[in-house]
């Protein structure tokens, strides 16, 4: 019981913040490779739209995620990770390392590189994974977001592991066909670890941030696990064509419920991650219904890469950012207000209309992004867009630690 | 049979209602009307701390000797609360919109993170552990009034 709420349990701010911080630099990459690409767009298998693939995912996702994580486990479900600090300087290297590698690797197709960034990600996921999994398994809190993320937490294992085995098979090595699915990997990373992690996540700040009615009970218990399993009966192919409708139908249900408590907030003012929020959920349900109709398309291929667009530009950058704005303040008041310093209220951290350019950037780099697939101009358009969006929450966050340190400083000034 | 719990969460939630007032007129730059709404938050959030600090937290520490942890640090929580409370009432003497909602936007989660402690860890715990549950449930009604 005591280590459920001591504060003291909870991490030093260096711990998420690494994580966080980190993933800015992948998303500027993305960006920069995007707006080189040109026509290599047209197809979601041309090394230039793989590596701003996982610069996005196993870069800007994986690593915004173990930042979340490891604040919001012990804070909100009150399962404590053993030794942050120690696992975090476990992680976070070779997280980092290995996620320059993959993209690198995939690009230039140098097998040494594919070869050393899948294992570093890998490991590096499966161990974060293993101690988060231990944790909420210790845990007597038995609340719905705990659910939701021991099941991401397995779709993350599981994602990374079939991810492994292609980058792998890429490298040159021979691995059995089995567990050689691109289809596979795709629908565990969005779904049963992106999405469910995102539901996990929507369960605790959807209220706290707007003051929204909570999510029904019944779709807090069951949504998790019904989601994993239309996942497992897509992925395997067992029921695939229908397993990838259902999960579709159920993507575009959370997000229409979100949208739906969104609407009946309490708080009347909306900010910048309020809209960052609203976009990631429209991104969604457009990709919800974008999914089901490749399905009867003569030739997918550039709407796969639409699809893509929706999913991590639309979705992941936009949701990620808006927590983004918001976690980064709030622990930088927490952990002032911890020290005895003088604090810095939200607003303070980072400038609401730093947040907004960067929100304006965003709308128009996802906008120009897709039509990218059709008219290469635009992937150009998007690229410069997407870079520049995250050079200003680069900056504005540079400004907020500023700030941070100063006030910190204040304080040992003071004693 | 009076449980702890349900009482202590359905004054969460008027609170929380309050909170929403203050915010819906100092968005509409009513700062009079903030003012008032802010008070009666403010006197809310006060009896839910007292009721706590009085009654429930010494209740639960002496039937689990758990002195100065969890409850410790729900003390410290509610300080941060009403130093963030005073900001508020500063923004509103200074009418100043961008000091009231960085002040209100840094409770709510705060509030929130607090709540969903309380209401998922402790109050179970308290309504578990605590002896003489139903006459203390009995009292933090009296306490929180008839919004329980």
């Amino acid at each position: 019981m005591r280590e459920l709420l001591t504060f003291e349990q909870a991490p030093p701010f260096s711990v998420p913040l690494r994580f966080l911080l980190t993933a800015i630099p992948f998303a500027m990459a993305a960006g920069l490779l995007l707006a080189l690409s040109g026509d290599a767009l047209a197809t979601r298998w041309s090394r230039e739209s793989l590596a701003i693939t996982h610069l996005m995912t196993a870069g800007f996702m994986l690593q915004a995620m173990c930042g979340a994580l490891m604040q919001l486990t012990p804070v909100a479900i009150g399962a404590n990770l053993p030794r942050p600090r120690l696992l975090a300087w476990l992680v976070h290297p070779p997280m980092t390392i290995g996620g320059i590698c993959l993209a690198a690797g995939l690009f230039l197709h140098s097998a040494p590189m594919l070869t050393a960034g899948g294992l570093a990600v890998a490991l590096s996921a499966l161990l974060l994974a293993a101690a988060a999994l231990t944790s909420l398994a210790r845990t007597p809190a038995r609340n719905h977001s705990r659910q939701a993320m021991r099941i991401a937490l397995v779709g993350l294992v599981f994602t990374v592991i079939l991810g492994l085995a292609l980058a792998l098979a890429r490298a040159g090595f021979e691995l059995p066909a089995t567990i050689l699915s691109v289809a596979a990997h795709l629908r565990v990373g969005w779904l049963l670890w992106g999405l469910t992690l995102l539901c996990a996540a929507s369960f605790m700040v959807v209220p706290m941030f707007q003051m929204t009615p909570a999510y029904p009970e019944h779709f807090q218990r069951w949504f998790p696990p019904l989601l994993a399993l239309a996942v497992v009966a897509a992925a395997s192919g067992i029921a695939a064509p229908l397993g990838d409708i259902l999960v579709c139908a159920l993507a575009a249900g959370y997000a229409g419920l979100t949208l739906r408590l969104q609407q009946r907030r309490r708080r009347p003012r909306t900010d910048a991650s309020f809209a960052f929020w609203r976009i990631a959920l429209a991104s969604t349900m457009l990709a919800a219904a974008l999914a089901p109709a490749l399905g009867w398309m003569a030739d997918p291929t550039r709407a796969e890469v639409l699809l893509g667009a929706l999913v991590l530009l639309g979705g992941f950058d936009s949701v990620i950012c808006a927590m983004i704005y918001k976690i980064v303040p709030f622990l930088v008041w927490l952990h002032l207000s911890r020290a005895g310093a003088p604090p810095l209220l939200m607003h303070q951290v980072i400038p609401e209309s730093t947040m907004r350019l960067h929100l304006r950037i965003h709308a128009a780099a996802l906008l120009f992004s897709l039509p990218a697939p059709w008219w290469p101009p635009c992937a150009a358009a998007a690229g410069l867009l997407l870079f520049a969006g995250h050079s200003v929450q680069a900056v504005g966050l540079a400004g907020g630690l500023r700030r941070y340190l100063r006030h910190r400083g204040m304080e040992q000034g003071a004693a | 049979m009076n449980t702890i719990k349900p009482i202590m969460e359905t004054h969460h939630e008027h609170c929380d209602h309050l909170f929403a007032d203050a915010e819906h007129a100092a968005s509409a730059r009513d700062w009079n009307a903030c003012r008032v709404q802010l008070t009666r938050f403010a006197e809310a959030m006060e009896v839910h701390f007292r009721a706590e600090e009085d009654l429930l937290f010494p209740a639960f520490e002496r039937d689990t000797n758990a002195i100065g942890g969890p409850t410790e640090v729900m003390r410290t929580e509610h300080e941060q609360i009403r130093e963030l409370i005073a900001s508020l009432d500063a923004a509103v003497a200074a009418a100043s919109g961008d000091d009231f909602f960085g002040a209100s936007d840094t409770l709510a989660i705060l509030m929130e993170q607090h709540n969903r402690k309380e209401e998922g860890i402790l109050y179970p715990m308290c309504d578990d552990r605590i002896s003489d549950r139903e006459g203390l449930a009995e009292r933090l009604k009296q306490r929180v009034g008839g919004r329980a």
